[in-house]
């Protein structure tokens, strides 16, 4: 099996969960103590699934092919922060991340 | 009423809280993030060698209950550093602004790289090591484009 599958999905849930500790740490008030633990909830669960994704793809991977393409994260953090917390992202940083896309792109096609 | 998913919950977020607040040692938020930086790039390279060796137990001894225990208990050793860490970096957030600590946590994927050459006897490749050092640059960048969004 391609490492990249697990990889990929440890990924996206990774991604997941930073945007649900963003929501989760963000509602402090009393009134919405429900979501906020909806949203650590989430993040918990999706931590750890991601975690287990992660030993499942370093198991027959080297770590030096391995552990750059989590880097991945960042332009998924980005997409999502974009399209669900709305926040504004800058030329600079969307050259950032292209730059960041690039270097993820030449481990992830060099195994 | 508070029932016992809510309250462990609960507890997770005040320990977040409780982290970030505890004394650093007069340490700058700079040391803190090289420090985080230094377990994370440790606890993960515990990890791959507590895998390989997981490896060649299930190759060989596949009934050595002790050795998987052992390989096991690495992977948990190695996810235990890596945590600790997580908590340099929470404390080291909590003193300065996440993006201008980027250039400091885009120097994992070097560390990591480098002690998989040496401790693994990893073949990284010119176009690997190329790919490391880009997105080390790129996540350095961040900080730049923080910077910049915030004035």
């Amino acid at each position: 099996m391609s490492p990249l599958l697990p990889l990929a999905g440890g990924v996206v849930l990774n991604s997941v969960a930073q945007i649900a500790l963003r929501y989760g740490t963000s509602e402090n008030t009393a009134e919405r103590a429900k979501s906020r633990r909806f949203w650590i909830g989430t993040w918990a669960i999706c931590f750890a699934l991601a975690t287990v994704l992660w030993l499942i793809a370093l198991r027959h991977t080297a770590i030096s092919y391995a552990y750059p393409l989590l880097g991945a994260g960042y332009i998924l953090v980005a997409l999502l922060a974009k399209w669900l917390l709305r926040e504004r992202v800058s030329a600079l940083r969307w050259v950032s991340i292209l730059v960041i896309t690039a270097g993820v792109l030449m481990v992830g096609a060099n195994r | 009423m508070k029932t016992a998913e809510n309250a462990v919950l609960d507890v997770g977020a005040d320990v977040i809280q409780a982290v970030a607040a505890s004394p650093a040692g007069g340490m700058r938020p700079d040391v803190l993030a090289a420090i985080s930086v230094a377990f994370g790039a440790i606890g993960q390279l515990i990890v791959k060698a507590s895998l390989l060796f997981w490896n060649g137990i299930s190759a060989n001894a596949p009934a050595n209950h002790g050795l998987l225990l052992k390989a096991f208990s690495g992977v948990l050793l190695g996810l235990l550093v890596y945590a600790a860490g997580t908590w340099f970096w929470v404390k080291a957030v909590a003193r300065a602004s996440i993006s201008s600590l980027y250039p400091i946590s885009a120097c994992s994927y070097v560390v990591v790289a480098v002690g998989a050459r040496f401790l693994f006897k990893e073949d990284i490749q010119p176009v690997r090591w190329a790919g490391i050092v880009v997105i080390t640059l790129g996540v350095a960048m961040l900080s730049v484009s923080n910077l910049r969004g915030s004035e």
